[in-house]
């Protein structure tokens, strides 16, 4: 559509304003967490930071780092676990799904898309409850009563969540557009399936797989529900998403009870870097984004 | 022999047999204990759970409390859907021209949906405090010299900030879905509408209307079941708001079950968010088979 140069002009301009108030909450916590508590105070429409400081975030490590490196710590086990997971579960889900001709397959399938209907927080209840009385974990016998099962311990951070349904669904799709002909010729010459799937595919699956890996962090990082339910009391067991909302939750508070303002610097710091990862993950990928997705288009 | 005939079947099933035990245990097994549970009027303390029929459901009808909480949840979803759909069309649209760094806006939009929800929920705490020092009360004394205001004990504002956060975080996907829509739409469409003489509004009228409604109809029903499901900022910001004012269906059921002990009704409540959820996706099928098939 060809449009005159003032309303190419007008695009720009409106596209711009809308993005930066859309963008100026984030703006703020990033700028606002390099302000001194006094640079912060003067602030009119926007934290102006003299020059970019670190000395917020020293003090937020100072202050909380008994906390947020645990924590920073737990997260990072849980990336790990959920990653190597994920893409192991979904490569293997994926060519069963989509190579593998066997009775049921197409059922299977459906019934096994459930799991994408099903939104976590619905099924969080029975889930605790499956959790607290699962059968022989963390003291409980055989019928799961008497202890408390994987509450508070790291089965509660690990178990759930080991099969990622969308990263197998979409590896399906994925390993539908593949040709066969590699596979066919790996076979004659001997190949098993491990070799198959890793040697042949996985190079072919690359954006895909940046894809999954990305969204995996990026969703175990925020994590928060039912982390926040299941490791409610063992301060060493906080995923970060959980222990920054504690954390926060704290410093603002305090200001509440007249025991003056909180320290503005802090908040936005420990807002920042739950916010940093996840974004500059998101923007670094943005390169596989399209290509990864390619294969579900606009009707699923 | 038998195995090697078979292989593929073998590897198959090798593979998908833990993870459907998997789902058994933590998806299917679930989803049965919330009808069951609905039924009970469990206190998680006493085992076994009693029955106690229709109780529960009867109470999610009878009761205003619940009434307001299932009208308040449409309230706010149905805002969070039509803002995010006016806003999100008008953007997709105005990106969808020729212009350059469509990438860039495309993902600054996106950006606030890739951040934790209930982290960010606990930082808007400080946007929306009451004293001076206020980020909101701050600007607006800044742009107009406005007294500061207590916007987190007013049910009046409480709810319209709860919308706009949820809309920040959620208005990413559908201008992406939008995007990816008004782009499948063949330009030649309207080079030949121009040449008999469209003008603008025709085109959208007769051309990019028609041909994004399975893209409008998607992204309302998804949209719709998404926002009814609505609790970073109930749950962490307000815990269901000043009088009640940003109650959800999914907090007061987070609440119900493990705040008030009243499993049942915070089962039933989930049973009735998943009906709406079936009749969605129910809908969605429907149209599917008419605009595909």
């Amino acid at each position: 559509m060809k449009w005159s140069t003032l309303a190419k002009v007008a695009i720009y301009v409106f596209l711009i304003s809308a993005g930066l108030i859309f963008i100026y909450p984030l703006l703020y916590i990033v700028l606002g967490s390099f302000t001194t508590q006094a640079e912060y105070l003067r602030t009119r429409y926007i934290p102006m930071p003299g020059r970019i400081r670190l000395s917020e975030y020293r003090t937020l490590f100072e202050l909380g780092g008994g906390e947020l490196v645990p924590a920073l710590r737990v997260t990072l086990i849980r990336e790990a676990w959920f990653i190597t997971l994920g893409v192991v579960v979904s490569l293997l889900g994926g060519y069963a799904f989509s190579r593998l001709r066997f009775p049921g397959r197409d059922f299977l399938f459906m019934v096994f898309l459930t799991g994408l209907m099903v939104p976590g927080m619905l099924i969080s209840l029975p889930v605790y409850m499956i959790m607290v009385h699962f059968p022989l974990a963390g003291g409980n016998n055989i019928l799961g009563m008497g202890g408390e099962g994987f509450l508070n311990s790291w089965g509660a951070l690990l178990v759930l969540g080991m099969i990622p349904v969308f990263s197998v669904f979409l590896l399906k799709q994925n390993f539908d557009m593949l040709p066969f002909e590699y596979e066919e010729a790996a076979v004659m010459d001997g190949a098993g399936l491990f070799t198959i799937l890793f040697r042949i595919y996985v190079p072919m699956l690359k954006p895909v797989l940046v894809v999954i890996i990305v969204q995996t962090f990026i969703g175990t990082w925020n994590e928060y529900f039912m982390p926040m339910l299941l490791v409610a009391r063992r301060a060493d067991l906080t995923p970060l998403a959980v222990a920054l909302q504690r954390m926060i939750a704290r410093y603002a508070m305090a200001a509440g009870q007249g025991v003056g303002m909180p320290r503005f610097g802090l908040i936005f710091a420990s807002g920042t870097l739950m916010c940093a990862p996840p974004i500059l993950l998101y923007v670094l990928m943005q390169r596989y984004f399209v290509q990864g997705l390619v294969g579900i288009g606009i009707r699923a | 022999m038998w195995r090697y005939h078979h292989r593929k079947t073998v590897i198959a099933y090798a593979i998908l047999t833990p993870m459907m035990i998997y789902m058994a245990v933590f998806l299917w097994l679930p989803l049965v204990s919330l009808f069951a549970l609905s039924f009970t009027d469990w206190n998680i303390i006493q085992w076994p759970p009693r029955f106690a029929g229709l109780k529960n459901y009867a109470r999610l009808v009878s009761d205003p409390y619940y009434a307001h909480v299932m009208g308040n949840t449409f309230k706010l979803g149905l805002s969070v859907l039509l803002i995010n759909i006016v806003v999100g069309f008008g953007v997709a649209v105005l990106l969808n021209q020729p212009i350059r760094g469509r990438l860039l806006f495309r993902t600054l939009w996106y950006l606030p949906s890739v951040l934790s929800g209930a982290v960010m929920a606990q930082v808007m705490l400080i946007f929306l405090s009451g004293s001076e020092w206020g980020v909101l009360n701050m600007l607006l004394r800044s742009l107009f010299g406005m007294e500061p205001v207590f916007w987190m004990f007013s049910p009046t504002w409480m709810p319209l900030w709860v919308v706009l956060y949820a809309c920040w975080r959620s208005i990413g996907w559908v201008i992406i879905f939008f995007l990816a829509g008004l782009q499948a739409i063949d330009p030649l469409l309207y080079e030949a509408a121009k040449i008999d003489g469209a003008n603008r509004l025709q085109l959208l009228r007769y051309i990019t209307a028609p041909l994004m409604t399975p893209v409008f109809i998607f992204v309302s029903v998804t949209g719709l079941i998404g926002a009814l499901q609505m609790w970073e900022a109930p749950l962490v910001l307000t815990r269901g708001g000043p009088q009640n004012s940003t109650m959800t269906l999914v907090y007061s059921m987070y609440e119900d079950a493990f705040q008030n002990l009243m499993v049942g009704m915070g089962t039933a409540q989930a049973v009735g968010l998943l009906m709406v959820l079936i009749l969605g996706i129910g809908v969605q099928f429907r149209f599917y088979k008419r605009y595909y098939l």
